[in-house]
């Protein structure tokens, strides 16, 4: 599972000091003990020590099993376990937030006059959830994602945060357009939430005939004469932007490359800050180089073209896989790339993404059929062989009496 | 002899009723196989806040559900093997299966993983997968900021502090 961790991690193309998760939320029980575990990462591979350290009003109660970690370039997370242990009386209700800092001991060789780097530190939050008295609900809209022109369903999840149980909570949700003006009016499901517990009420909300463009929900939760609000925008139509193509004109190698990206705006608005990310990787997949496009605001239904640089100084001839990923407004459209890299030209394939994984798992069952295959061969012919030689025997036996 | 003959016609017989059974499982085997949902990605633990799911099987149509601890947060008909999502999902844990004409693959479980990291790129760059809070110091002057995933606090910082915020 650790390795899986590890890997999963390392996959994410997170070229960064870091740590994950982020965050760690505990419901408070007296004396309660866990023991939590955190990857810090140093996935720009470079030799760095950290320490660690605690902050918050828990601090007495977090035991650290590491406060100095060393990497070397090519190591790329480590594990920290922290044992937290609860005491028995936390008297403040709500969130009791502390702090495991993970912060970089900065390089001290760099002389007089070098860029030195900002002393960065990275944190993993650990909160503990105080339960406050009486009834108290916190809650969350997600809208959920259906088949374009179904009915849309909403999602408020309600956490109740108080001793006492809810015995009825309700959401209703105002619907306002990009005008700010309302166009419906829902209501959810009615529910009972038992303390420290959390449930989802559900609502749908029938958008045929509405007008693509992005919408505003603002949800009210009624619960035992009390109420607590959320909210939470969500888009109709086809809000995507499309890679077309990648090409590079009048290169040398050596020279800085210019990639040309031409992305489609799916959307019927113009899209803001639009940009580009490539990541070209060597034969054994690990990352070479990786570099950015400007941002550019799209035109809606209407295509451009996004720039961006490689200084191929060093680069050899070959193939090289990589990625390319375009950004947008808290989205991305993603692609796998090959990129054939000779003395005077790149040419690069786009790849679609699961082509390769479905392909290995249709690999598999095309194994499984040969495997059948050659087992019901190996049958037919253990069979005939059988056959023909008990034909022969009794031929021979046959023979031998007419012979008496 | 024309005892022998009839044996090598019965022996002929049991041949092709066995080739026929053969060839039979061998077809049976093909469908149920080409009919197989198998679960291709995601799985364990991810950090894309969009994650693209993919699966085998030859069908026309698939519905894709993508649940949390009760309900759908995802359910879409798609006619290809793959599915990218439109929105991000909270940070939590998922399970996802695929329909494809009433038959329904396994269930498999994910860990939506939140990363808070950060690269130092002519100031504070946010490379994790969430929005968070940058506590800094320039010149001696303190700020605090608030950074969208992939955005740049363009700043000349000697000191910061990042942590998630949504």
């Amino acid at each position: 599972m650790i390795l899986i961790v590890g890997i999963m991690i390392f996959n994410s193309n997170v070229d960064a000091i870091g740590v994950s998760p982020a965050r760690k939320t505990i419901d408070f029980s007296p004396g309660y003990k866990e023991t939590v575990t955190f990857n810090v990462l140093n996935n720009e591979h470079k030799d760095m020590k950290v320490i660690i350290y605690v902050e918050g009003d828990l601090n007495e109660s977090i035991k650290l099993s590491e406060t100095l970690l060393e990497f070397k370039a090519n190591e790329n997370n480590k594990e920290v376990n922290y044992e937290i242990t609860l005491p028995t009386k936390l008297t403040e209700p709500g969130t009791h937030e502390n702090k495991i800092v993970v912060r970089e001991i900065p390089d001290k060789q760099a002389g007089e006059g070098a860029l030195v780097s900002a002393s960065a530190a990275v944190i993993h939050q650990l909160q503990v959830l105080v339960p406050y008295p009486g009834k108290y609900a916190k809650a969350s809209l997600t809208i959920a994602e259906t088949t374009k022109g179904q009915p849309l369903s909403f999602l408020l999840t309600v956490r109740n945060l108080g001793t006492q149980d809810i015995v009825r909570a309700k959401g209703v949700i105002d619907i306002y357009g990009a005008n700010n003006e309302k166009i419906a009016m829902i209501q959810t499901d009615e529910k009972g939430i038992k303390s420290k517990q959390r449930d989802d009420l559900v609502a749908g909300l029938d958008v045929k005939g509405w007008n693509p463009g992005k919408y505003y929900a603002k949800a009210t939760i009624i619960y035992d004469g009390d109420t607590t609000t959320t909210e939470s925008t969500f888009s109709l139509g086809d809000f995507y932007i499309e890679i077309l193509d990648i090409n590079v004109k009048d290169f040398k190698l050596g020279q800085i490359a210019r990639f040309n990206i031409l992305i489609d705006n799916k959307w019927g608005e113009q899209i803001k800050d639009v940009y580009a990310e490539m990541i070209i990787n060597d034969k054994n997949g690990d990352e070479i180089t990786r570099f950015k496009s400007a941002n550019e605001d799209v035109n809606g239904n209407s295509k451009e073209e996004l720039t961006a640089f490689w200084d191929t100084a060093g680069v050899k001839e070959g193939t090289y896989t990589g990625k390319i990923t375009v950004y947008y407004q808290g989205k991305q459209t993603e692609k796998e790339l090959r990129a054939a890299i000779t003395l005077n030209a790149i040419k690069v394939d786009l790849i679609g993404i699961t082509a390769e994984a479905v392909n290995l798992s249709s690999g598999r069952d095309n194994t499984m059929i040969i495997v059948l295959v050659v087992v019901l061969i190996s049958v037919n012919v253990g069979w005939f062989v059988y056959f023909k030689r008990k034909e022969k025997i009794k031929a021979q036996t046959q023979g031998n009496h007419e012979q008496k | 002899m024309k005892k022998l003959t009839e044996m090598i016609k019965e022996n002929r017989k049991i041949e092709l009723v066995i080739g026929g059974i053969s060839l039979f499982i061998l077809l049976l085997g093909f469908i149920n196989f080409n009919s197989n949902l198998v679960l291709v990605s995601p799985k364990d633990v991810v950090t894309q806040r969009q994650p693209e799911f993919s699966w085998s099987g030859s069908y026309d149509n698939y519905n894709l559900i993508v649940e949390n601890e009760n309900n759908p947060l995802v359910n879409v008909t798609v006619d290809e093997n793959y599915y990218r999502l439109e929105n991000q999902l909270p940070f939590g844990v998922y399970y996802w299966y695929v329909i494809a004409e009433e038959k329904k693959s396994e269930t498999v479980r994910f860990e939506l993983r939140s990363i808070v990291a950060i690269k130092q790129d002519n100031g504070i760059l946010n490379e994790g997968n969430s929005r968070v809070k940058v506590d800094y110091e320039e010149d001696g002057i303190t700020g605090a900021a608030i950074l969208d995933v992939n955005s740049l606090l363009k700043k000349n910082i000697t000191k910061a502090r990042i942590e998630q915020d949504e």
